[in-house]
């Protein structure tokens, strides 16, 4: 079996908090002595309520955020030991899809700009076949080049935020939340097409998100986090099927069904 | 709290002294030499190096700065014997051309400066935020287009220029208003609002189109949160919401308004030279003709002093305006 | 029959900017009883908010509303100032989205529920105001209530907030309350303590609640009836039941099975459930053609044919299950097919 694309062991994340004379010296313990793994072409769903440090954990997988202990290896790497170049060459390898489109595009530059410049970033050059295939591959046509973030709806827009992640043919994709701010109707639309990234592509997906149904739905195997910690972690099926921990159980719970008792 | 207030007194007087270094160090870098300027035509080395000695600028900037630091809490003596002059503390100096220690100078002409600071703030406050309001109230009116247009250009148009438009409307071509001069408030206070009534139009022109966008903004963003259009959920009238919105407004209102009072109490150098006003700004602007450091760096330093001072006035007050930062 | 709390005939929100007026919200009608909850769905561009705030005659610059609505006796659309302020916080009271921006940064969590106090009661003072802020600050489950009336809206958690605005919408006992995504901006543990809330409340002091929600999974845990927007026009209109076990329009539908569900299986073939999503974007009346607003994204358009793209249908009567109020679709078939046909 292959190495695991991401592996994390015994991570922690310690926030300064601002001003502190005495008092909260210690700072703010956000990610708590995390351990997880994600196989190559695995979707792993981390669910956990607003502040349970599910988003800080995940932005640890690209050095984004970096650790105060613990290893992360992304792609057989050590995070914490890459040179800036390093960094750099596994970011394009690790792509981002975050949860407002509009506010993770550049509002001044057309869709072709933002495309190029991921390009550019890396030292590459592109082609404008090569960038309608890219917006073909998540469903937009070529007339999309040309337009500015404001002339496209939210569900658009995601899609090329999708597209941009896509375009160094990464292997891994973190989304967080990438569907939270779209309209209930076009959120399934973004879903699938993640999905079949995962299934055609062979892409692994960290997907972080606050609801249950769709970590369900979209992910292989899920890791619970409460306050910091990963309280449990399991295939999704199981862990929704007959949850352990109270944690999840009142997560479970608390999910309203868009169903009816018979 | 306690902490709060003592971290800005700390840093304002760290401001103040780092100031103070600075224009000292600045006019030691940057101009002629002040004991030339005393020594008069001609003026032989050895009667110049006498002279340096004697003003005390034939020194470091460094032994400068700590013997004017010192002179601000002890006061500070010049030359010996009978040439020997004293400057009491506070000690912003001594000033050889005038022959007068610089407190003692800034002190006559502080009335001047106050008196226009004074009307100008009182009225630049009444016109920028009465316009403000008003025009957000009854935005795209006609109102509102007239102040936005005047707010533009009291923003664009140098203080000079409307000045010097003032004087000439008003002083030569109608002959209604004085065009120089300063009646003390003592002696007659109708006299003295009278002489200063062109100034005060010029200055609070300039400031009050800040207090005009400000206030408009500020207000429109107000009129349009969630937590007055809750307020009128509640029942509450038009006039209560608008009332409550004003609380808004304050907040950045003061913070303005405590800087650009502070400001003119420095002295307004252009006003007050079209205006022929013996205030701090005139002073200032002598002090520089006449390579006068004493006077430079009383001044600045008195006008930064003022500058902080309201500063940390509005660090004071902002707390009580708003309980988000008295509770951070 | 009683007469309804709320009631509204052929409501119109229109908008009017540089001299054009546009409809964004056409033909609504609805009726809600008392102790009933009454949940306005739809996606952004459905006019769900602005009806909302219609109904208490809070409509931004621009806005205008024709029709009537009737809100415990009071016609809102004929009333003038003094009796809209009257009405508003007493009759009918609202609860937003966001609890941080609904609340005044500047005043304490007392100073909001004893103004909603006073401003209906002049008589009764600023020590008795802040007392009963005080007990309803008890009631809806904030602990050490005492404290809490001091303290400012930041100084509380998303959750504890939101109970404060419902106790200060709460504290007049209006017959009617507006509650617009209420639990949007909270997780869903909290967001279920506060439905359970709402629902206690509601039943303690036989309030009417028109719920606005897009989420399909609140709705189902809180209504009695479903008024389905889209486009600014009723798609459909029911119980919850029939909504949910019948819907008679293609979007309700759509919508449904686009919902994620904790309860999903793997199909047979062991591969995970796919959502059937729609396709397209929601649009607004504005951009609507004459046409039904939603034929560009039916999957059933094309079985209509011609009809669905220059006639908007209007609503018309559904087969019900047993007890069920009227169940009316604006579509033109009459009939719903399975729903794998619903979506492509």
């Amino acid at each position: 079996m292959s190495e695991p694309i991401l592996e994390m062991t015994d991570v922690s994340k310690r926030y300064r908090t601002a001003g502190g004379f005495g008092r909260g010296r210690k700072g703010f313990l956000a990610v708590d002595g995390v351990s997880l793994h994600l196989e190559r072409g695995e979707a792993l769903g981390l669910v956990g309520e607003s502040g349970s440090g599910k988003s800080t954990l995940a932005r640890m997988a690209n050095g984004l955020v970096v650790a105060t202990s613990g290893t992360v290896r992304t792609d057989g790497q050590d995070v914490a030991r890459l040179s800036r170049r390093g960094l750099r060459r596994l970011r394009r390898n690790v792509a981002m899809v975050f949860q407002d489109p509009l506010a993770s595009l550049n509002p001044l530059q057309t869709v072709r700009q933002t495309l190029e410049n991921v390009f550019r970033a890396h030292g590459e050059t592109t082609s404008t076949a090569e960038l309608v295939a890219l917006l073909e591959s998540v469903g937009l046509g070529a007339d999309y080049l040309r337009r500015y973030p404001h002339e496209a709806s939210g569900g658009q827009l995601q899609r090329v935020a999708v597209a941009r992640a896509l375009a160094l043919k990464p292997d891994l994709i973190i989304a967080d939340e990438p569907t939270s701010a779209l309209d209930v109707s076009v959120r399934a639309q973004i879903l699938n097409l993640l999905a079949d990234l995962q299934r055609d592509q062979g892409i692994s997906f960290l997907h972080v998100s606050h609801d249950l149904a769709v970590i369900r739905l979209y992910s292989d195997r899920v890791a619970v986090m409460q306050r910091g910690r990963v309280v449990e972690t399991g295939p999704s099926d199981e862990i929704f099927r007959s949850p352990r921990h109270p944690c999840t159980r009142a997560l479970v719970e608390a999910t309203p069904e868009a169903e009816l008792p018979a | 709290m306690i902490v709060y207030i003592a971290r800005r007194m700390v840093t304002a007087v760290l401001m103040l002294l780092a100031i103070a270094f600075v224009t000292i160090a600045l006019f030691f870098g940057a101009s002629k030499d002040p004991a030339r300027a005393m020594c008069g035509k001609p003026c032989p080395p050895e009667t110049r190096a006498k002279v340096s000695a004697y003003m005390q600028t034939d020194q470091s900037a460094v032994w400068q700065y700590t013997e004017f630091v010192k002179g601000l809490f002890v006061g500070r003596t010049y030359g010996q014997g009978a040439q020997q002059v004293h400057c009491n503390a506070p000690c912003f100096g001594y000033s050889f051309p005038n022959r007068s220690d610089v407190t003692t100078l800034i002190a006559e002409r502080l009335p001047v400066t106050l008196s226009l600071a004074f009307g100008a703030a009182v009225l630049c406050l009444v016109v920028g935020i009465g316009l403000g309001a008003l025009s957000a109230i009854r935005k795209g009116g006609t109102l509102d287009r007239f102040s936005t247009g005047f707010a533009m250009f009291g923003l664009s148009v140098p203080t000079f220029l409307v000045g010097l438009l003032v004087v000439q409307v008003f002083g030569f071509m109608l002959n209604a208003l004085p065009y120089s001069g300063f009646v003390s408030f003592s002696e007659s206070p109708a006299n003295w609002a009278w002489h200063l009534i062109g100034p005060w139009m010029v200055l609070s022109f300039i400031l009050a189109a800040g207090y005009i966008r400000v206030t408009r903004t500020q207000l429109l963003n107000e009129l349009s949160a969630d937590h007055l259009v809750a307020m009128t959920a509640r029942g509450a009238s038009t006039r209560q919401v608008n009332r409550h919105a004003v609380r808004g407004v304050m907040v950045p209102v003061v913070a303005m308004f405590a800087l650009d009072v502070t400001a003119l109490l420095g002295g307004s150098v252009i006003a007050e030279k079209v205006f022929s006003l013996h205030g701090l700004g005139d002073l200032l602007l002598a002090g520089v003709n006449e390579s006068d450091l004493s006077i430079v760096v009383g001044v600045t330093l008195f006008s930064a002093f003022l500058i902080i001072i309201g500063n940390l006035i509005v660090d004071l007050l902002m707390p009580l305006l708003d309980p988000r930062i008295r509770r951070a | 029959m009683p007469d309804p709390v709320l009631q509204v005939e052929d409501l119109c929100v229109s908008f009017t900017s540089g001299g054009v007026t546009a409809d964004v919200v056409q033909d609504l009608s609805m009726r809600l009883d008392g102790g009933r909850t009454l949940a306005v769905v739809g996606e952004s561009g459905s006019g769900k908010t602005i009806t909302g705030r219609a109904i208490m005659r809070l409509l931004p610059r621009g806005a205008s509303a024709r029709g009537r609505i009737v809100v415990a006796g009071r016609d809102m659309l004929c009333a003038d100032d003094r009796e809209l302020r009257r009405a508003r916080g007493s009759d009918v009271a609202m609860v937003f989205q966001d609890s941080m921006s609904a609340l005044s940064p500047y005043l304490d969590i007392g100073a909001h529920i004893a103004q909603a106090v006073r401003l209906h009661d002049p008589s009764v003072t600023r020590r008795a105001a802040r007392a009963r802020a005080v007990d309803m600050l008890d009631r809806v489950g904030i602990p050490e209530p005492a404290d809490a009336v001091r303290r400012f809206p930041h100084e509380f958690s998303g959750g504890m907030r939101q109970r404060a605005v419902i106790a200060m919408a709460l504290v007049n006992r209006p017959a009617l309350l507006i509650a617009d995504e209420p639990t949007t901006a909270l997780d869903v543990t909290v967001q279920a303590q506060i439905l359970a809330l709402l629902r206690e409340l509601q039943q303690e002091y036989g309030m009417a609640m028109l719920l606005i929600s897009h989420d399909f999974g609140v709705v189902g845990s809180a209504a009695d009836e479903v008024l389905v927007l889209y486009a600014g026009r009723q798609a459909e209109y029911g119980s919850l039941r029939d909504i949910f076990d019948q819907p008679a329009h293609p979007y309700t539908a759509g919508l449904r099975a686009a919902t994620p569900r904790l309860d999903a299986r793997l199909d047979t073939a062991g591969e995970r459930t796919r959502l059937r999503a729609i396709p397209g974007a929601p649009t607004s009346l504005r951009d609507a053609g004459p046409g039904c607003a939603f034929a560009p994204r039916c999957g059933l358009a094309d079985q209509v044919g011609e009809r669905c793209v220059v006639e908007a249908p209007l609503p018309t009567v559904r087969p019900t299950s047993q007890g069920g109020g009227p169940h009316l679709a604006a579509c033109h078939l009459d009939r719903l097919p399975a729903l794998q046909e619903v979506t492509r």
